[in-house]
């Protein structure tokens, strides 16, 4: 059965007709029922109340925390992908100076914002994440290759830096995988 | 000490260069020499402050970072850099911490050391 139909109207109108159900049984039945019998009635009308009620609630409740997740699982996971374009532009060396000053900026709002809402909303506290960007930052940023060719067009790196960097990028990885389990799991 | 003067980085370029003036445009080290050198000595002969507003560019390379606040720290002293300096972004606070963590230590030792401010 998918309860995620069940809201407020329904339960009142379930309610409403058990409590219809149990008049017409007490005006049809009630001089002959005993008083077990009144008891067994009133037993069955309180735990279906009961249940639907604790269905529609907890059901509604477990919907929201899963579309919240998913929400910001997706999030992330589109954080993660640009991470890795990037990196892969960055290897090529396709970017321009310009370009990888902003992108780390707004890459840190992006970061920050899944932080807060982590946070906020989850009770989750993560920052590798931040860390590791700004490592990145300033590994790249500090680094010769990227001052020296601070004046052409495209930033050129040297290998060292490169294997450095591709380094890094598992940990990278595994600290986004890292975060997407915690928050399924919270 | 009361704030006289508020240096915004944005009101000379919306893209901070890289580390040395030999690399690139509006480098930390040009910032340094063209303008917060004498903003600081301005500051510290009528005993004010000085506020470098790090905010509303597209962002810095740490390297500029390190140049423009290490330099202060290496020609001035710590002690002068922590009375006469004050660093604001809303933006990216992360700088003010590497300034405050890293930079101001390193450039430090540099100077105790008697090491150059730049390679040879």
């Amino acid at each position: 059965m998918d309860l995620k139909f069940i809201n407020k109207n329904s339960i009142l109108g379930l309610i409403f007709g058990l409590v219809i159900a149990a008049f017409i049984v007490v005006i049809k039945f009630g001089f002959d029922l005993d008083k077990s019998d009144f008891i067994a009635l009133i037993s069955i009308l309180v735990n279906i109340i009961l249940v639907s009620l604790i269905a529609a609630v907890f059901q509604k409740r477990f919907t929201d925390s899963r579309q919240a997740k998913n929400h910001i699982v997706k999030e992330i996971e589109e954080v993660h992908r640009d991470y890795k374009l990037f990196t892969n532009r960055l290897i090529r060396d396709e970017l321009e100076h310009k370009y990888i000053l902003r992108w780390f900026k707004l890459m840190g709002f992006r970061i920050k914002h899944i932080d807060y809402n982590l946070k906020t909303h989850f009770g989750v506290e993560y920052e590798s994440i931040s860390k590791l960007h700004k490592d990145y930052r300033i590994l790249l940023t500090n680094s010769q290759s990227f001052n020296d060719t601070f004046s052409q067009n495209k930033l050129k790196i040297d290998i060292g830096l490169q294997n450095t960097i591709l380094e890094d990028s598992k940990n990278f990885s595994h600290a986004f995988l890292d975060l997407i389990f915690k928050v399924h799991y919270c | 000490m009361i704030d006289l003067i508020i240096f915004k980085i944005k009101d000379h370029t919306e893209y901070p260069g890289p580390r040395y003036t030999k690399q690139g445009v509006f480098s930390g080290e040009w910032f340094y020499k063209k303008h917060i050198k004498d903003l600081i000595d301005k500051c510290l002969s009528i005993g004010k402050t000085l506020t470098i507003d790090l905010d509303g560019t597209a962002g810095y390379a740490a390297s500029f970072i390190d140049e423009l606040f290490g330099n202060i720290v290496y020609d001035f002293g710590l002690d002068v850099f922590k009375k006469t300096i004050i660093i604001t972004s809303n933006e990216e606070p992360e700088w003010i911490d590497l300034v405050n963590d890293e930079v101001v230590k390193d450039w430090q030792i540099k100077k105790e050391k008697g090491a150059p401010k730049k390679p040879e």
